[in-house]
């Protein structure tokens, strides 16, 4: 049985990844993080954030909604302090955030290093004033980010993209034709949660970000969509919580996932994917995992089978 | 740390809202320290979504208690849960006290935060001087009463409709007690509301208090950055990661 996938020169044990911001900086849970394909960073930015002020999460069924604001050491201390003691094998991604285009090369320079696999362009991040998403929202910025973090690294380029308010189609197409490796999506969808008794907004940072098993079906949809119209592999995720949901984002097209707000609430659930996805490999005779990589039948086949 | 599951021992209702709950868990409740909690899946299904946070309340052997008001959703459905059903149980998390001999150290607790006192007290009391303060809005909702008198005799505690104790609230203790605002060796520990932490903290000023945080969380474990409360040196703190105890001079509340 094989469960491994190759981008570019990098094997990933299997396709499960840990989602930026919902596993902190890779100095936890390390027996979690030998185990998974790869491990995301929370998300870097080039100087040190504090991020917003509480309450920075809100509950509802299925999902949850936060306003971390992308809080961080900085590109420097994450290099100096965090960077060295990160002890695992499992491919190490940087999650690095920006305000200005101009960021996101400069701190793929300070980081650039043998430990990083690669790095993830968050072009996608709600919760802060500038940059950010917007930057997700434009295919031109998009292209220019992308150009310039290519041209700073040799290593494994992802761009992880919003669905707020764009076709990602669009974005995707502009980050493939700026070389970047991979694409991955959704992140989190924008939300606004209000405190009826106060009557004011009830996060700290105001707006939010949604995340959890009720954002899956549209993740699914973007990961189908996007998949169809680019050649390079996509990296899927958005409200996955067990090994079905995994097979279901390969089917419509994506090579890794991304196990994100579940793991707030069990850290250890990427132990219990990966021991259900070889039963399901082994159920359904797949042999090699890739081999269902965007494998949806369409309705009026009845001929394909899986595997 | 671990997920385990623990059965419910036993449930006890102390009041019409609070809830006590012995579980059974041989390796939580063996790592288990004062100022530690636990987060409970309500559910194995995805609502409510995340775990609920409860402090010890004591721990004997295998087993632990935690005890909790009802306020919404997940501690209404948590209530309905009977002996003998088991309980997805993550922990213990959180920093725990570090542990204290000979000193004079002062307990206040306010509603249920009087609970996760008690462990403290179980803990420190035989090594330590301890005085407690004690308050709730009536007699039935100071709960553990017995439990604390057979710990320690210096006790003075307060309700607010006056059917128990001193009328008014555990703050008013402070107002013209004997301990000095100048008493150095003197370690405070309080658990209750914002407003009764502030309250103390600005009683005592230079003698340290340790405040027993609250914020919503996510994790529970360090790995979200959820939980933040404010530093007075600037940036965050979580509660479920430098706290949840943390002495109040460091926050701003
Ligand atoms: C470290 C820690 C220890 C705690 N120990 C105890 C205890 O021993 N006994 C006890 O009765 N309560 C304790 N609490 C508070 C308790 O966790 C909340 O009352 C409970 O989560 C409310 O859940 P709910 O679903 O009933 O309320 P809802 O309002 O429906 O909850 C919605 C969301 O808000 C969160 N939330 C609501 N109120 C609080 C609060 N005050 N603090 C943090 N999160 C909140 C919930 O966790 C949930 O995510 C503790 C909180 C923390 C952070
Ligand atoms: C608390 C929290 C913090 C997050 N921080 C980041 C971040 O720093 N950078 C980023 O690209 N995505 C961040 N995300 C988005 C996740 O990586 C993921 O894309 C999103 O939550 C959708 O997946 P899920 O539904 O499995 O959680 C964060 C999500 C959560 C819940």
């Amino acid at each position: 049985m094989d469960i491994s996938i190759k981008i570019k020169d990098t094997v990933f044990a299997n396709p499960i990844l840990l989602a930026s911001g919902t596993f902190g900086y890779g100095s936890d849970f390390v027996s979690v993080i030998n185990q998974v394909g790869g491990f995301i960073t929370k998300g870097i930015t080039l100087a040190p954030r504090i991020g917003n002020p509480a309450p920075r999460i809100y509950e509802l069924p299925g999902a949850i909604l936060n306003s971390v604001g992308l809080e961080n050491p900085g590109a420097l201390d994450f290099r100096n302090k965090i960077l060295p003691r990160l002890n695992f094998s499992t491919p190490l991604i940087v999650n690095i955030a920006g305000f200005d285009t101009a960021d996101f090369s400069t701190i793929v320079k300070i980081l650039d290093c043998d430990r990083i696999a690669g790095f993830e362009i968050n072009i996608s991040c709600p919760n802060v004033k500038t940059g950010g998403a917007i930057f997700g929202q434009d295919p031109k910025l998009t292209e220019q980010i992308v150009t310039e973090v290519r041209r700073a690294t040799k290593k494994l380029v992802i761009t992880k993209l919003t669905a707020n308010f764009i076709d990602p189609v669009n974005t995707a197409q502009a980050a493939e034709s700026a070389g970047t490796d991979a694409i991955s999506l959704i992140n989190t969808l924008y939300g606004l949660a209000i405190d009826l008794k106060e009557q004011k907004y009830f996060l700290g940072g105001k707006t939010g970000g949604l995340s959890g098993p009720a954002i899956k079906p549209f993740a699914l949809f973007c990961v189908e969509r996007v998949s169809k119209a680019i050649k390079i592999p996509v990296i899927g995720g958005g409200g996955i919580v067990n090994a079905t949901d995994v097979c279901e984002f390969m089917l419509a097209g994506a090579s890794l996932v991304q196990i994100g707000s579940l793991n707030l609430i069990n850290p250890f659930a990427a132990f219990d994917i990966l021991k259900d996805l070889k039963k399901y490999m082994k159920i359904y005779k797949i042999k090699a995992i890739r081999q269902i990589i965007g494998k949806v039948r369409s309705n009026d086949d009845k001929n394909n089978t899986c595997g | 740390m671990k997920i385990e599951r623990a059965e419910l021992i036993k449930k006890l209702s102390l009041s019409d809202t609070v809830f006590a709950f012995d579980l059974a868990s041989k390796t939580i409740a063996r790592k288990a320290k004062p100022g530690q909690f636990i987060q409970i899946r309500i559910f194995d299904s995805f609502d409510p979504f995340l775990r609920r946070p409860f402090s010890f309340a004591s721990v004997l052997g295998d087993r632990f208690r935690i005890v909790f008001r009802v306020r919404g959703k997940g501690t209404k459905i948590l209530s309905q849960c009977h002996s003998g059903q088991y309980l997805d149980i993550l922990g213990p998390l959180g920093k725990p006290i570090a542990q204290l001999q000979n000193q004079r150290l002062v307990l206040i607790g306010g509603g249920v935060g009087i609970a996760p006192l008690f462990f403290l007290a179980q803990r420190l009391g035989p090594s330590n001087h301890l005085t407690l303060l004690l308050g709730a809005k009536n007699r039935k909702e100071l709960i553990m009463l017995k439990d604390f008198k057979n710990l320690t005799k210096n006790i003075a505690l307060t309700t607010e409709d006056g059917s128990f104790g001193k009328k008014g609230k555990v703050t008013d203790l402070l107002r013209n007690s004997e301990f000095g605002i100048r008493d150095s060796g003197l370690k405070i520990f309080a658990c209750g509301p914002w407003p009764m932490l502030r309250a103390i903290q600005k009683r005592f000023g230079s003698i340290p208090v340790y405040g027993f945080l609250e914020e919503r969380m996510g994790c529970g474990t360090g790995i979200c950055f959820c939980c933040a409360v404010k530093k007075k040196d600037g940036g965050y703190l979580r509660v479920c990661q430098e706290g949840p105890v943390v002495n109040l001079s460091q926050v701003e509340i």
